[in-house]
């Protein structure tokens, strides 16, 4: 690109008497660049089971708590989300019911039932495991979850079985 | 009328010219002095010229000295001092006395006489005589006319000339006796009295104490003028058949012209030796309140031109005289003015155009007025215009009005005397300075005009160069002879079709006539300035002026060496040789001037080399010089700062040029060089139309809040090289 001269005389008055005034262009490399996001959100995030007898189970599906959960790719990458369980403050994660053992299980489409989390569902544990792979970028994954109270428990206050999901690229 | 320089003045100049800038061309008015503090009354010191000076050291001044005798007075020190009086004649009744000097009459280059015509009064007879300027003595006097009966008074008129053939004529008269006016002519061996016979049959004068002038013209005639008091005009006749013969009717130069009863004297002449014209003035009214006035005109050999009045309307003027600048054609007028009979000042006024307009007038006598009567110039001088004033019943004094030296022109006024400005004003230093430089006056020095944007295709400048005249008399531009030359603009600097614009002349000084600049191409080449007006370009002593022209550069402007070369009054001069330089179009482009990225984890990196994006860049030279590529990056808007690696909030842009790979080099093993915000070397030394490739890398931040697109440009700059 050439660029006449006369801008450049403007700002020569100054320099009249000091040295030769050196010419210059310039060219421009546009460059974008879009740094990594991986991101995730759940909604609406919050279950509440409520009490349920030792034993027993009871699942976000449309027949009981009616709260399905759905994880949300934010980023700007394809994800994997992966989910993970917790132990609560008077009842360890298990993969089934045990005195003060109670167990969480996801599923995805699979489980249009609760009886469908018997054979469908995966349990939580305290590791993550996968969710789901593959989620493009601001697509969203459902799921559902399943609570199984402990057969015998000490513990009758109401106890936070959190869930986490994660999402990776 | 053109004026020209004699080359046959000229003096040795040489290195002169270089110093010439450091001696002044005349002295502001140093103290007058007295060349005769006791000299003879009044009316014995009307007649003029009686000043010569054969030198710029040398003066002469004739008159009648206290004790009645003629005399002279000389000074060596060019004014500073006057010997005592030298006795013409040992009589002690000479009642006035004229002069004339061979010098003064067109042709004589070599004469050292000047020659004296006086009456006296025991006898009642006019005497010639002589000074012999070279050896400083007079030889015994001769009188030329015994006629009986004559009655000379001091009133009476004499005046003498030497023809261009050789004659001398002299022309006297009495108030008593019209048979004893008359002209006499002696045409060799003028020591004898009876070679100085009567000029003709009708010479004679009148008897009422007219003033008369003799002048020589061309072809050995001379022109008698008077002033005819009783019908107020100037007259003259002119001599044929070589002074031998007179017409009877004399032919009114001016009427109207009010006498004054006590200053007669107010008609003076002199001769410009180079074209036998007459320059004359003469008073009107003079002493009269309120309107009194000289009045000039220029006689060309076959008719008269009135010309311009230097002084007008002044209520105190009394006496007057002309000089002429032989070496520049400058004309003088000095005159006195103020009270009479005891404040008069003497004033000279200078014209630089022939008499059509004067300079202001300036002050000659520095000890205060007095009761001054008399004024005289030394009549014509290549060397000096030296002015005499005589104080009534009392002194003869005297002062410098110009040391003339030859004109002496230079190309080296002052710093920066040559300029080029981007312009299309005829406007002197004004506009966008392309280059200025320093002439010399040496033709094989070649200097550089800087300091500016150089010179562009296409574009319209104007050239400014400052000419001095360190001589000490004046250079004048008229005519097609006389030029101020710019040498190889044409196929040089401004290209091989520049157009040429208009020109004009800065006047420096406000002393320039009625001019016109003409800007002509001559001799192919060059930009030839002539002042095609009616007027003189006028460079007074020690004096600049400007010279300036509009020209256009075509497509193919290209660095060369021109100078300048005038030639002003026959007297050439070239400058140095000055280098102007072409400015070089410093272009880039970048190719393909765009990269994608995309999205790159934060902390990692991504580049353009072949294993990354494969999309190198190029810088590539579109100028017409070698250049320098540089090379800097930026912080984003939102912003991710730019910095040499990766952290929170701080991304890394690199560059590379320099690997082991192919087919680029940063292929493989690539050099990376960290971008910053102010400009770094990517390529030194790039030929015209030369490509650099060269590869980008970018890192994101190792965090950050902005996960838009960023634009993280570079910047790749050309300058000259190197």
């Amino acid at each position: 690109m050439r660029r006449i001269i006369l801008p450049i005389i403007l700002f020569l008055p100054l320099f009249f008497f000091l040295r030769d005034v050196a010419a210059s262009d310039t060219g421009a490399v546009n460059a974008t660049v879009t740094a990594q996001n991986v991101s995730i959100s759940v909604t609406d995030g919050a279950i509440a089971y409520g009490t349920l007898a030792t034993s027993g189970t009871k699942s976000t599906l449309a027949s009981e708590a009616n709260d399905q959960q759905v994880g949300l790719n934010n980023g700007n990458i394809t994800e994997t989300f992966n989910i993970v369980g917790s132990t609560s403050a008077g009842w360890t994660l298990g993969g089934t019911a045990g005195v003060n053992q109670y167990f969480h299980k996801f599923c995805l489409t699979a489980c249009t039932s609760p009886a469908n989390f018997t054979t469908a569902g995966t349990a939580l544990t305290t590791n993550y495991q996968a969710l789901v792979a593959s989620v493009a970028a601001g697509a969203s994954n459902p799921f559902n979850l399943q609570v199984g109270t402990p057969s015998s428990t000490t513990v009758y206050t109401s106890q936070s079985v959190n869930v986490t999901v994660q999402a990776v690229p | 009328m053109k004026l020209k320089y004699n080359p046959k003045n000229l003096l040795v100049i040489g290195f002169f010219l270089i110093f010439s800038l450091l001696i002044g061309r005349e002295k502001a008015f140093a103290a007058e002095v007295t060349i005769d503090s006791a000299v003879g009354a009044l009316d014995s010191q009307r007649i003029k010229p009686s000043m010569v000076w054969i030198s710029s050291t040398t003066g002469f001044k004739i008159y009648v000295d206290g004790g009645g005798t003629c005399a002279w007075s000389r000074t060596t020190d060019s004014g500073g001092s006057w010997n005592a009086a030298s006795n013409i004649t040992a009589q002690s009744d000479c009642l006035q006395i004229a002069v004339w000097y061979d010098r003064w009459t067109p042709g004589d280059t070599t004469g050292n006489i000047i020659h004296t015509l006086w009456a006296e009064s025991s006898g009642d007879d006019v005497y010639y005589d002589s000074i012999i300027t070279n050896v400083n003595s007079s030889p015994a006097e001769l009188a030329i006319d015994t006629s009986s009966g004559n009655s000379y008074a001091a009133a009476d008129n004499v005046t003498i000339t030497k023809a261009t053939d050789g004659a001398l004529i002299a022309g006297f008269c009495n108030g008593a006796l019209a048979a004893a006016c008359s002209v006499r002519r002696c045409a060799a061996t003028c020591t004898n009295a009876a070679n100085w016979i009567s000029a003709g049959t009708a010479p004679r004068l009148d008897i009422t104490n007219d003033y008369i002038i003799l002048l020589p013209i061309a072809s050995g005639n001379v022109m008698l003028l008077r002033d005819a008091i009783s019908a107020d005009v100037i007259q003259y006749k002119l001599s044929t058949v070589g002074g031998t013969s007179w017409p009877a009717a004399w032919i009114n130069i001016a009427s109207g012209v009010v006498d004054s009863t006590t200053y007669k004297e107010t008609v003076v002449g002199t001769v410009d030796k180079s074209t036998n014209n007459i320059y004359l003035a003469w008073g009107q009214n003079v002493a009269g309140a309120g309107t009194a006035r000289i009045d000039t005109g220029i006689f060309n050999g076959s008719a008269w031109t009135i010309t311009s009045s230097p002084v007008a309307a002044n209520n105190t003027l009394i006496a007057l005289d002309i000089g002429y600048d032989g070496l520049s054609g400058d004309v003088y007028t000095v005159y006195l003015s103020g009270t009479a009979g005891s404040a008069v000042e003497v004033y000279y006024r200078k014209s630089l155009d022939s008499m059509n307009t004067w300079t202001a007038a300036t002050r000659v006598n520095t000890a205060g007025g007095s009761d001054m009567r008399y004024v005289y110039l030394n009549g014509n001088s290549s060397d000096r215009i030296y002015a005499a004033y005589y104080r009534n019943a009392e002194a003869i004094l005297g002062n410098n009005i110009a040391s003339l030296t030859s004109p002496d022109i230079t190309w080296a006024p002052s710093a920066n005397n040559f300029s080029i400005y981007q312009s299309a004003a005829l406007t002197w230093g004004a506009g966008t300075l392309a280059c200025q430089g320093t002439l010399t006056d040496d033709n094989g020095e070649t200097i550089t005009c800087g300091g500016g944007t150089k010179i562009a295709n296409g574009t319209q400048y104007r050239v400014d160069a400052l000419l001095k005249n360190g001589g000490g008399t004046t250079v004048k531009m008229n005519g097609a002879s006389d030029y101020v030359d710019h040498v190889n603009v044409k196929a040089g600097w401004a290209g091989a079709t520049p157009t040429l614009g208009t020109c004009g002349f800065s006047d420096v000084g406000s002393d320039n006539g009625s001019t016109t600049c003409t800007a002509a191409w001559n001799s192919t080449n060059n930009v030839r300035i002539t002042n095609t007006g009616s007027g003189n370009v006028n460079i007074q002593a020690a004096a600049t002026e400007g010279f300036m022209y509009l020209i256009t550069s075509d497509t193919a402007a290209a660095s060369s060496t021109s100078y300048m070369n005038t030639s002003l009054d026959s007297i050439t001069e070239d400058s140095s040789k000055i280098t102007i330089p072409k400015y070089n179009i410093i272009s880039i482009t970048t190719a393909d001037a765009s990269v994608s990225y995309g999205i790159v984890g934060l902390g990692a990196n991504k580049d353009t080399t072949s294993g990354g994006l494969n999309d190198t860049q190029y810088a590539i030279n579109n100028g017409e010089t070698t250049e320098t590529f540089n090379i800097k990056g930026d912080s984003t808007p939102c912003p991710w700062i730019l910095s040499g690696s990766a952290g929170a909030g701080q991304y890394a842009h690199s560059f590379c040029i320099t690997g082991g790979g192919t087919p680029h080099l940063c292929d493989a093993s690539p050099v990376w060089a960290a971008l910053t915000t102010g400009y770094q070397e990517l390529k030194a030394n790039a030929a015209v139309g030369a490509s650099q490739p060269f590869d980008l890398r970018v890192t994101p931040p190792l965090s950050t809040a902005c996960y838009a697109s960023q634009s993280a440009n570079v910047t790749v700059q050309a300058v000259e090289y190197p």
